[in-house]
């Protein structure tokens, strides 16, 4: 796991880099996920309280086709699972505008997320902690999915993402495959792309599923 | 009255939040308003005004953000619109019930309520279902305010609107009977007007909501009697209060019979849980895979249990569950969460012993009343499943609810004990014979119930029915439950 990482960057380098990188990103997002693994985007809508409104700078995808990308453009809605206990870590050189300044700490919180395509770990910082609760369907746009500090592969708003919260309850979703707890590589064929290289563990290693 | 000054923010309906879509993304329940209020910023009734689409919501935006005292001409505009177009009414009080009501700020919540009310003094079209969805609210802070209401307009409703008077008797009795008046939610309170200031709150007036029941039950019986037998079921809990125990020395002894034989209706029911309760419970009956429901149940019990009162919801929720809710065959054979395992989960949350016992007693109601071809086998068919699902893995639930059910025949009505026997017997033979049960011996047969319940029920099911008594002595016969029942005395034996 610690190998990929290294080749995707943390949240500092990636959104310094998104300049260099977001040109097409959103086409390769989804060819890469889509095509990668031979699957298809899932024809059944999700159900939920709210439908999806098509948000600018690109259309929404489902969990299940995120790769990692040093890019901030992924306009996803899902539901929030499971919330971990904030974690206040020492601040960035360059703090995160939602992470509150707690004496120079940054809080962040480690939530489990999921569509009816696939889960994953979502970050939530500062503010956003308190603002969802496991149960809120929340609307991202502008996110990013990339290495967090070397090796958790999260999702999360970014410096330049929202997340909103929707709705409620009424969204299915699976707890498996966790997109979050899969090995990536490069594409040998195309180095600017991740693809799949082995599943780390279906479920998140994080959060246990309820059964 | 002069928009405000384009500087200042318009003011909002909702509670906001960074992380809640903000009133101007269309996906906010406040866009429409918003949008509209920024066409018609102060609509008044020129004819201009009056024709534009965006009246409905220009109009509630203004009725319920603008400060005290409510403009006069928001009120002329209101009937000048709904005297000119019909459909005027229906579209205003629409647009009010778009709002989510748990979301919004104590201002635009008091203005709403005396929206409903100008709504209702016009007898408009759309006032009833604007107060229907009120009565699901209460307790909430100023609710008050409906108690006035259905008394103001109680001889008028009671001819005209005699669906909604019973709507409001039931929700208030469900909610003495529930809630024995804990407080209120608290929820932040407008402090910057008298209007809202003044707006008191149903546990400020007991007395009054207690009279306001007694008095409907005195003077409008018929209207009261639409809600089925649930009426008695809520006054039963009540019995113990001074003020109903009137009631129930002259006036219901005569009247329980054939109250009881009236089911209660799904509206009823829906009544007594709220709006977000019913969307979550048929969201979890309707889509969620047996095996998934695990986070659902434990967000709902977060959402709607874990708060003082939320325990007390339960046998409303089970009473909704079996009267409210009836799954399509194709929904029960999609393979999502049946009701019976819905209910036998929130009996397992109960904690208090008076609640857990109203929350069995909801379950089993329609079987003391239960006559073939006219009650409902919806109603009944949870709490047989419930039963014979638990019978290995739980048998603990099925003990305690057979036991229930055989103290209920005896004691829940002494003097109608053998009516009510009679109906109890009736609903399992019904329950065999549509096939909801493939036989009884799944109980009577079933070596870890309890032999002593298991002997019970063997000997209560043949007792009025020598002939029953017969085939499970061995003699098999035409009928088609007989065979089975043949099968049942061997095992029993």
């Amino acid at each position: 796991m610690n190998g990929p990482a290294a080749c995707v960057t943390d949240l500092q380098r990636g959104e310094s880099a998104l300049c260099d990188c977001n040109r097409g990103t959103q086409t390769r997002q989804l060819s890469s996920g889509g095509g990668g693994r031979g699957t298809a985007l899932p024809k059944r809508a999700p159900l939920m309280a709210q439908g999806e409104a098509d948000t600018p700078g690109g259309g929404t995808v489902k969990l299940k086709d995120l790769v990692p990308a040093a890019t901030n453009t992924v306009n996803t809605t899902f539901i929030v699972l499971d919330k971990a206990a904030p974690a206040a870590r020492p601040a960035h050189p360059h703090p995160h505008p939602h992470a509150q300044a707690r004496g120079g700490e940054e809080v962040t919180c480690l939530a489990l997320v999921a569509d009816d395509t696939a889960a994953a770990h979502f970050l939530l910082w500062g503010g956003e902690c308190g603002a969802f609760e496991p149960g809120d369907i929340v609307r991202l746009t502008g996110g990013i999915f990339s290495y967090h500090r070397g090796n958790a592969l999260v999702l999360r708003a970014g410096r330049r993402g929202r997340a909103e919260k929707v709705g409620e309850f009424t969204m299915l979703f699976v707890e498996t495959p966790n997109m979050s707890e899969i090995q990536w590589g490069r594409d040998p064929g195309d180095p600017r792309r991740m693809v799949q290289e082995a599943v780390v563990s279906p479920y998140s290693q994080v959060f246990k599923p309820l059964r | 009255m002069p928009p405000p000054p384009s500087s200042s923010p318009p003011p909002r309906l909702l509670a906001g939040g960074e992380h809640l879509p903000p009133p101007t993304s269309a996906s906010s329940p406040e866009h429409p308003f918003l949008s509209a209020h920024l066409l018609l910023p102060s609509p008044s009734p020129s004819p201009a005004d009056l024709s534009s689409p965006h009246l409905p919501h220009a109009l509630a935006f203004a009725f319920l953000t603008q400060p005290s005292p409510l403009p006069r001409h928001l009120l002329v505009a209101l009937h000048a619109a709904g005297a000119r177009f019909t459909a005027f009414y229906q579209a205003f009080a629409s647009a009010l019930l778009s709002l989510p009501f748990p979301l919004l700020l104590p201002h635009p919540r008091a203005r709403l309520l005396l929206a409903a009310s100008e709504l209702a003094r016009a007898a408009a079209p759309g006032f009833g279902s604007l107060l229907a969805s009120l009565l699901r609210r209460v307790p909430f802070p100023g609710d008050a305010r409906l108690l006035e209401l259905f008394t103001e307009h109680a001889s008028f409703l009671a001819d005209e609107e005699p669906q909604l008077l019973a709507s409001a008797v039931f929700a208030f009795l469900r909610l003495l009977a529930r809630n024995r008046l804990a407080p209120a939610p608290s929820s932040a309170v407008c402090k910057d007007c008298e209007e809202c200031k003044s707006a008191k709150s149903l546990e400020e007036c007991r007395g009054k909501l207690v009279s306001f029941c007694v008095s409907m039950l005195r003077d409008h019986f018929q209207v009261c009697a639409l809600i089925g037998r649930d009426l008695v079921r809520s006054l039963h809990e009540l019995a113990l209060v001074p003020e109903f125990q009137p009631l129930w020395r002259d006036l219901m002894p005569d009247r329980v019979g054939d109250v009881c034989l009236m089911s209660t209706p799904g509206w009823c029911t829906a009544l007594a849980i709220t709006a977000e309760m019913e969307t979550q419970l048929l969201f979890m009956m309707n889509n969620v895979k047996w095996g998934d429901q695990k986070r659902y149940q434990l967000w709902f019990v977060r959402k709607h249990l874990m708060m003082p009162g939320g325990e007390e919801r339960i046998p409303d929720i089970v009473r909704f569950i079996c009267c409210g809710y009836h799954p399509t065959n194709e929904v029960m054979h999609s393979g999502v969460i049946a009701r019976w395992a819905v209910i036998g989960w929130l009996l397992t949350f109960c904690r208090k012993g008076y609640v857990v016992a109203n929350a069995k007693l909801a379950l089993f109601y329609d079987w003391l009343f239960f006559e073939e071809g006219r009650g409902s086998i919806m109603n009944i068919e949870p709490a047989m499943l419930l039963m014979v699902n638990s019978v290995s893995q739980y048998t603990d639930i099925t003990n305690m609810l057979l036991e229930f059910l055989f103290l209920l025949i005896d004691n829940y009505d002494v003097r109608r004990k053998h009516a009510i026997a009679c109906c109890v017997r009736s609903a399992f033979e019904v329950l065999v014979k549509k096939r909801v049960i493939s036989s009884l011996e799944q109980l009577t047969c079933c070596e870890k119930l309890s032999p002593l319940l298991r002997q019970k029920l063997v000997a209560f099911l043949s007792s009025s029915n020598p002939g029953a008594a017969e085939d499970s002595c061995g003699k098999p016969t035409p009928r088609v439950s007989k065979e089975t029942e043949l099968k049942k005395s061997v095992c029993s034996s």
